[in-house]
């Protein structure tokens, strides 16, 4: 059963907030009990998000790919994520060059180059890939995979299959199956996995920068569908997880409905326990009147006036 | 529904390699076919192999697609393309950086931006068009023998690029 949606009043200071960066009152209610610094926070979300790329490694390494694409007239930076470079200025849409459709890299925002990294897949694992399209984490995974063993990848949407088929090719990948399927059904791929990559799909209020009209086109109904298809999909994903095994849950939303509340499910209703991880902020142990169990603190948000990322959450969870 | 290849494929597929001088990628990669309307040619690793054949769900896409398998000779995918020009140059051109920005977006080839070919290429002929690190961005057919493909005027049609990619993309958002 999916967590009951949290409400709260707005007071004068938050309605002018609202009024002012064009929120409906009750999400900057809600931001207001958890984000950190919330003016800072709503200003952050009115610039435009920084531009990340991820080096594909299977065919370039950094330093190689940054000289290449320095020569066409783009500047790059390192940042604190291995492979994962901030463009600072480009002549033209690094998308477009021929580097990219060479597949030596994938535009790809920081925060979405952390979930793999708490998943840590290597060469000779089983792994699964629920929600893959467009493809960033799958390729990701292929590349920690060295490209070997076996990958297997979901996407329900048929049409977002073009894309990802089109991006697994594009970076070289060769140990992924890629199935149309509902991933709520993976037990029927037939596997025990190692590591299962949930990246649920969720209502997308971390990616308020790159579409404005999510400040509005959403609302706690979604919420509340998208948290219950989420728990839906840990069931999923536990089914087909090995003891011992490990499943990162992820989201591009800030909505504790749809992180804190799953996390706190999987603990409860399967035991798992939740392994901390060295990025961003710690998860909420508290929202509203829904009170979670003190691992769910594990977890991580990711904040764009804190961390230069689209918002993001990040959980990884073992199966004990 | 995704099997192993069949002796005579596999002879085919050895022999467009080695038309390719890529010959050694049959015995460095597993293959599978997906058995439809046009065969599918997919580099596998040994565990997506043994995985996939006879599944059922059938997944949609196992591997790198290699290329079409017709029954006398695999007709190169880009991905293909790609890791042929990654260990050969034979059936190649090479092209300036600026003939690179066209070529992605599906423009021939003109003989003058062509910086160097490979001599045994012949009229009509199948050719890899790659950047000047010898990377393949396109595949086109050579209007000319080796001599005739640096004169004026368009010398290479291109056929397929680096770019479809992209176009792709445009026609399934609609853009």
């Amino acid at each position: 059963m999916a967590c009951e949606i949290q409400r709260f009043e707005a007071d004068d200071r938050i309605k002018a907030l609202a009024k002012k960066y064009g929120y409906p009152e009750y999400m900057v209610a809600r931001f207001e009990r958890f984000v950190p610094e919330l003016e800072k926070f709503l200003a952050s979300m009115e610039e435009p998000p920084r531009t990340y790329v991820r080096v594909n490694t299977l065919r370039i390494n950094a330093n190689a790919l940054t000289k290449r694409l320095t020569d066409k007239g783009f500047t790059l930076r390192g940042t604190d994520i291995p492979d994962c470079l901030e463009v600072t200025a480009e002549p033209y849409s690094i998308g477009a060059s021929a580097e990219y459709l060479l597949g030596y890299f994938y535009v790809q925002d920081k925060s979405s180059v952390i979930p793999p990294l708490a998943l840590g897949p290597k060469p000779g694992d089983v792994v699964i890939d629920m929600a893959a399209s467009p493809g960033g984490k799958t390729t990701q995974m292929a590349q920690m995979m060295d490209n070997k063993g076996l990958l297997l990848a979901t996407e329900v949407e048929v049409a977002r299959l073009a894309g990802l088929r089109a991006n697994l090719g594009r970076c070289g990948v060769m140990n992924t199956a890629l199935f149309h399927m509902d991933a709520r059904e993976i037990a029927r791929l037939g596997v025990k996995a190692d590591k299962v990559l949930l990246d649920a799909p969720c209502t997308g209020e971390g990616v308020i920068a790159k579409d404005r009209t999510r400040k509005t086109s959403r609302g706690t109904e979604d919420i509340q569908y998208c948290s219950g298809l989420q728990e839906e999909l840990i069931d999923g994903a536990h089914a087909c997880l090995k003891p011992g095994g490990v499943l990162v849950y992820s989201t591009c939303s800030f909505a504790p409905e749809e992180n804190e509340c799953n996390v706190d499910y999987a603990i409860k209703k399967y035991g798992m326990k939740v392994e901390p991880l060295p990025y961003g902020e710690p998860g909420l142990e508290t929202f509203g009147n829904l009170r979670f169990d003190p691992q769910v603190k594990n977890a991580r948000r990711l904040y764009p006036h804190l961390h230069g990322t689209t918002g993001f959450f990040v959980a990884r969870l073992k199966n004990v | 529904m995704y099997r192993g290849l069949k002796k005579l494929e596999l002879t085919a597929m050895r022999r467009s390699l080695d038309y390719w001088g890529a010959f050694e990628l049959s015995k460095e990669f597993d293959f599978i076919i997906r058995q439809a309307e046009k065969n599918d040619l997919f580099a596998v690793t040994p565990e997506v192999k043994y995985y996939v054949i006879g599944r059922e769900p059938e997944p949609v896409m196992a591997g790198l697609h290699m290329g079409n398998m017709g029954k006398k000779a695999l007709v190169l995918s880009m991905e293909g393309a790609y890791l042929v020009a990654q260990v050969s140059d034979k059936k190649k051109v090479k092209v300036t950086g600026q003939a690179e920005s066209l070529v992605v977006y599906g423009r021939d080839v003109f003989g003058t931006s062509i910086t160097w070919a490979d001599e045994s290429i012949r009229q009509n002929e199948r050719v890899i068009i790659a950047n000047k690190y010898g990377e393949a961005i396109g595949i086109g057919r050579a209007r000319f023998d080796y001599k005739g493909l640096f004169r004026d005027g368009v010398t290479v049609n291109t056929e397929a690029d680096m770019g479809l990619y992209i176009r792709g993309q445009e026609e399934v958002s609609g853009g």
